[in-house]
This record gives C-alpha cells, structure tokens and sequence, in this order.
C-alpha cells in the first residue's frame, strides 16, 4: 500500500501523511497536512500533483507575534503578487491593495494571540493551467473576545508555471505558528 | 460529508450565459467553483434563471466589497440578476475566482440563500466581495435545479464553471 506523502517539514514542523485508503471518496481529497509546534515560520507543502482542477488549503494556527501571514509558490518570491482586500476589525472596514510583493498576502496584522487561532479557508482555481496568472481567494477571521477581524482577500501569482509548491510564511523572524494546514485536491471530472 | 462532481461548462466562444440545468435532486448542498473573466472590461458576475424564472426571480441582495481603496456595504431588492462580484477583463491572462454556494436547494419548505466570495485582483486593480442572494421570487416551496449565471459583456473563451453537489452520505459516489 503506497503512502500519499507530499507535505515537507522544518524544525518545529510534522507533517501528516494520508494513505491510499483515506482518499478514495468523493471529489474533495487531502492531500496533505502539516502540523507546526514550536519556531517555525514556514509551513510547505511540496511536489503536488497536478491531478485535481482546485486547491483548497485550510489552516487554523496561533502565532507568538502581530505579524502579516504570506503564500508563497514554487519557491518563487520575486514581486509578482499582488492582492485586493476587504476588511472588517469590530469598528470599521476598510479596502485595500498590495501590489509588487515578494509573496501573496493572506493576513494582515494578525494580533498576538498564542491560544485563541485564526482560522483561514484559502481556494486555489485550476492551479495547474500553464496559460493564466494564479488567482486565490481567501477568507479569515479570528475573535478575541474584544478585538478581532474578519477578511478576504483575493490575490493573484504573476506567474503562468503550474503551481506545484506552497509555502505558508510569516514573512520574517522566528514566529511561533502553532497549528495544522491541511491542503485538499478537488478534482472534476467522473 | 462528502463533494461530487456534478459537470462543468466552459465557454467555447463569448457568451452571456452559462447555464446550469437538470441539476440532480440527490444531494445536501451545492457548489459552484468559478474561473472566468468577461469578454470586455471588468463586469458583473451575476445568478439568475433559477428553474428557468429568468426575469421573474426577484431576488434580493446583500453585500459587502471593496475595491482596494474604499469599503462598501449595499443591499437591494427586486432583482432580475443580482450581482454576486466582479469579474476581470479579458485583457490580461486573469481569471476572476468566485465559489457560490447554494445550501439545502431541495428543500420544499424555505427559500433559497445564495453565498458567494469572490473577486478578482489585476495589480493595481482589483475587486472582492462577499454576498448573500435570497431567491425570493422563486419562491419556498419548490426545489431547485436550474441555476444560470450571466456577464452583460459576454464570458471570455475559457471561462469554466465547475459544479459540484455535497451530501451528508460518506460513501456516496455522486450523482
């Protein structure tokens, strides 16, 4: 029986493995999940096949520091991101706009909570196409019982190569990043 | 829980609509996953057709967007084709992204709420919303299984449209 491994790991970081058996039902398959305890402030998910029309990677995590959550693909960090948000922190929304960035925005200012985790459902359409830029779209929210934000972001990967890496960075220093993302296939077809 | 495949349209020349219809009555949930732009300038992705209504839906509108610069919250009602998000223009090698899901769309008893996300970013432009559509003028009392999308500029060629059905069986193989 083969074991479905695709996730890699760093210090601080396990990654889970599905086997065959676990997969076999219905359009949405996990393909991996990798677990951060401890420093780390990347999670990866490496060498995903190109076998499912969508991605949807869910990740529910708590950091040590305010800190801005990133994607990055195919290890490529160059500025080719770019993203459009909307967002509401309990008080006010707000709209706003990255552009050039050396990774794709998930989270913006996400405050320091090392219990209470900010949840955040991210989909990836036909990450495979070698002919359009890669769009994503996320939504994330946390509440800390008096302060807290909800967002989506939208964001697009400048790039036309098949996504076949994703790395979950918090951009700089050592952060915790205590929690799981887990990265699931949608495939279309019979 | 459990996501099926139900059948894809994609837009072989520009066209206005893509049309879902027959959608099977064997599931909990729907999901529609888009990748499209408009055949112009960025437009309005909106639903509408539910069972063939077309003009006569109705629907009611609510939601939440911003453009990058400003915020902004609206509602209406009365709509032929409410509007869900933005989808960009043709121009670019951009695909808008919107996931519209459609809960308990057989039931008999309520009316249908419609959510959707999505948007698009262009660096340097860009659109994403949250919405909710109430098929109020379909009605409680009759299931659901014709559900069509519609951009006043046309869909690009390529413009695709995934749906899928979601059912609480855990060995159920679709449809």
């Amino acid at each position: 029986m083969a074991i479905r491994r695709f996730s890699t790991a760093e210090p601080g970081v396990k990654s889970n493995k599905f086997w065959d058996q676990d997969t076999a039902q219905g359009a949405m398959e996990p393909i991996a999940q990798v677990i951060a305890r401890g420093t780390s402030s990347n999670m990866t998910f490496s060498s995903i096949p190109n076998s499912y029309r969508d991605l949807v990677l869910v990740i529910n995590a708590v950091s040590n520091s305010t800190h801005s959550g990133n994607l990055i693909f195919n290890f490529v960090s160059g500025g080719v991101y770019s993203a459009t948000f909307v967002r509401g922190d309990g008080a006010s929304v707000t709209s706003s706009r990255v552009t050039a960035s050396g990774a794709g925005p998930l989270l913006t200012n996400i405050t320091y909570s090392t219990t209470i985790p900010t949840s955040n459902i991210i989909h990836i359409n036909n990450y495979s196409n070698t002919s359009k830029f890669k769009t994503y779209i996320s939504r994330n929210s946390a509440d800390r019982n008096g302060s807290g934000e909800s967002q989506i972001v939208c964001g697009l990967w400048q790039k036309t190569e098949a996504i076949t890496e994703i790395i979950l960075s918090t951009g700089s220093g050592s952060i915790y990043w205590t929690g799981t993302a887990t990265l699931y296939g949608i495939k279309a077809g019979a | 829980m459990t996501m099926h495949w139900i059948g894809s349209v994609t837009a072989s020349s520009a066209t206005t609509n893509i049309n879902f219809d027959s959608i099977p009555q064997t599931f909990t949930h729907l999901q529609f996953r888009v990748s499209a732009s408009s055949n112009s300038s960025a437009d309005t992705f909106t639903i509408y057709g539910f069972n063939g209504t077309g003009g006569t839906s109705n629907s009611s509108v609510h939601t939440l967007y911003g453009n990058g610069t400003s915020a902004f919250a609206s509602g209406a009602t009365g709509q032929y084709n409410p509007g869900l998000t933005q989808i960009p223009a043709n121009s670019t090698s951009i695909n808008g992204l919107v996931i519209v899901d459609i809960l308990d769309y057989t039931s008999v008893n309520k009316y249908k709420t419609i959510r959707s996300i999505g948007g698009y970013d262009a660096n340097g432009s860009g659109y994403v919303a949250l919405t909710s559509v109430n098929a109020f003028g379909f009605g409680s009392s009759t299931a659901l299984s014709n559900v069509w999308f519609y951009c006043a500029s046309n869909f690009a060629v390529g413009s695709r449209i995934d749906l899928y059905g979601i059912t609480s069986n855990p060995i159920a193989r679709g449809a």
